[in-house]
């Protein structure tokens, strides 16, 4: 157990190092450097900035020098807003993407779960239809197109909801609404088909035939184990809601990472593309770790020697 | 030891011969997939679909008076009329050649990415499920790492590299998107490397070339066209999020992804707009859904009654 938890630390641990590796050797790949755009620098300057920046240095000491920073949990400085460090974006805009997301992901599982649920025990039924139908268009309508057209529904038409921004509650129901819709399908889906799986299993019908009544063989026997592959499939499932945030936070104005994200692509902000890069790695991989962790304790079919 | 009288035995007519025998004709593989596959009313209409959106895709373009990029100004953001019956777009262009030409770009990027997933895949995939052993273990262990990032990270880091454009969103969706592919192929290949008609074949005398492209991965083709169903819709689904964020192919080409930025500064006054280019991203979608569903459920060999 403990062995396997720690094997699963030094992956995350290697994963980490090919990651920053990996992101380090793309943005600086990218042709022009990061002050390319600004137009008829004097050389003199021009030096001075790189000279700033430790840019002069052969690649290799750069490398080393972010690494110096990254283990003090320093992204240093950005190059698109002079004084202000990429801790300094992160942390400020962090927390509003974090909130966001984790309504969404609450939203998941509070309305896909119980919808799959319902659906696989009433399969062929007009609720089974009812589900199937919104899942499949969750599924099929991409989340920006929702996002529009929810705003133009319900502020531009209607007027009852916010277009945009993130002050009090009225402006989180449509972004996250949107966020979450694609998930809410997914795992409404998978509900559904895992739930109906273990319907037809030989453990379900013992218990029935010892005379277990239908709630107490749905809550006590089929419940527990169709919620495992949910489990699974959590870690991609919060990935997506990361990067579908770019998006959200874009069309709603939302101040959080994914808008400051897509911000420091289109300006190029070079060391805020990396940090915020990183941060969402180390980010996903400490949350399928917990994602792992937790699928040990709930799936007892796992063996825990490897 | 006595031999058997004639006489106790009769010939039969040709008709009671044949009593015996299997009633139901041999079927090969994809011949059952296809029978199955038609019984499903949903996914019959997910192809019926994809064929019309294709169709329209190559001939939308043709067969329209206009351009996708002739522009006339005074008509700007118009209303659909007889005339136009999608309107026009910001720029007075007419909004449904647009979405036509909309679906071209889309639907080859769909389908260019899909190929080089389909090509990237087997290639490692199968290398690493057939050699095995330490290069299985290594190669499958980039995978794992490569695959917890999202690739939506290094597809906008890639796309900062080569520039926007066409052939810079297949080259950084194809060089992303193989990975699932890739633990499918080595899934597939893993579990029949070790069945008896491979040992056959080896004893024969075939080489690992033979073996892996000519069994192998014939065999688990129904599992790779399946996850290539899934993988064409990820793919303009992928480029549609990165024409959203400005990433995309470049003006005056659109897709669809394009097409929907583009409306969102009129979307009060010129909704339609938004709602040509959204409804034909939805419907596409939707028919490699329905149209994906029902393959799988054909081409799974668990199925076969």
């Amino acid at each position: 157990m403990t062995k396997y938890v720690l094997k699963r630390v030094v992956a995350m641990i290697l994963t980490m190092v090919v990651v920053i590796t990996l992101t380090f050797i793309l943005m600086h790949a990218i042709p022009g450097g990061p002050f390319a755009a600004e137009k008829n620098l004097p050389d003199e300057i021009k030096a001075n900035i790189e000279a700033k920046y430790g840019l002069n240095k052969p690649l290799y000491q750069q490398y080393l020098d972010y690494w110096a920073g990254l283990l003090k949990g320093d992204f240093g400085p950005s190059y698109k807003y002079p004084g202000r460090t990429v801790n300094d974006l992160i942390s400020g805009s962090f927390p509003i993407s974090a909130e966001l997301g984790g309504y969404a992901i609450i939203l998941m599982l509070c309305l896909g779960v119980p919808a799959g649920i319902i659906s696989a025990l009433k399969q062929y039924h007009w609720q089974d239809n009812v589900v199937m139908i919104f899942a499949t268009m969750g599924i099929a309508v991409p989340s920006f197109v929702l996002a529009t057209l929810s705003i133009f529904i319900f502020s531009s038409k209607l007027g009852i909801l916010p277009a945009a921004r993130w002050l009090g509650w009225q402006y989180k129901i449509l972004p996250v609404i949107a966020l979450s819709a694609y998930n809410v399908s997914f795992i409404a889906r998978l509900t559904r088909s895992s739930m109906l799986d273990i319907m037809s299993q030989d453990y379900i019908r013992t218990a029935r035939s010892k005379g277990l009544s239908e709630t107490a063989v749905i809550v006590k026997h089929a419940l527990k184990n169709s919620l495992i592959p949910i489990v699974t499939v959590l870690g991609p499932l919060i990935a997506g809601v990361l990067t579908g945030s770019f998006v959200i936070e874009k069309i709603f104005a939302i101040p959080g990472l994914g808008r400051q994200f897509v911000d420091s692509v289109s300006n190029r902000d070079y060391t805020a593309i990396m940090g915020v890069t990183i941060f969402y790695g180390a980010f996903l991989v400490l949350m399928n770790l917990i994602v792992d962790i937790v699928y040990m304790f709930i799936d007892p079919r796992i063996k825990l020697t490897d | 030891m006595e031999l058997v009288d004639r006489s106790g035995f009769e010939k039969l007519p040709k008709e009671e011969k044949c009593n015996n025998e299997v009633i139901r004709p041999s079927m090969t593989y994809w011949q059952d997939a296809w029978r199955r596959l038609k019984k499903n009313k949903m996914a019959m209409l997910g192809m019926y679909l994809l064929i019309a959106i294709i169709l329209i895709a190559i001939l939308g373009p043709i067969v329209s008076p206009y351009n996708y990029s002739d522009q006339s100004l005074t008509a700007a953001n118009r209303p659909p009329t007889k005339v136009h019956p999608f309107g026009m777009d910001n720029l007075g262009r007419d909004l449904m050649t647009r979405v036509f030409y909309g679906a071209r770009i889309s639907l080859s990027i769909g389908f260019i990415v899909a190929l080089c997933t389909i090509f990237i895949g087997i290639i490692y995939g199968g290398i690493a499920g057939y050699v095995g052993g330490t290069t299985d273990n290594i190669m499958m262990r980039i995978v794992d790492v490569l695959y917890v990032i999202p690739s939506t990270l290094y597809v906008i880091l890639l796309m900062l590299i080569i520039g926007s454009g066409f052939k810079s969103v297949i080259v950084a969706l194809g060089a992303t998107s193989w990975l699932g592919m890739a633990r499918q192929v080595r899934g597939q290949v893993l579990s029949l490397k070790e069945q008896d008609f491979v040992l056959a074949v080896k004893a024969l005398g075939a080489d690992s070339k033979r073996i892996l492209l000519k069994h192998l991965i014939p065999n688990s083709i129904g599992q790779i066209i399946v996850m290539t169903t899934m993988e064409i819709p990820s793919a303009i689904f992928s480029e549609a999020f990165l024409s959203f964020i400005g990433l995309g192919v470049s003006a005056p080409q659109a897709s669809w992804g394009v097409l929907c930025n583009d409306a969102l500064p009129t979307l009060r006054t010129a909704p339609h707009e938004l709602l040509f280019p959204a409804l034909a991203i939805t419907l596409t979608m939707l028919a490699f859904s329905f149209f994906g569903d029902g393959l799988r459920d054909a081409l799974d060999p668990k199925m076969r009654k």
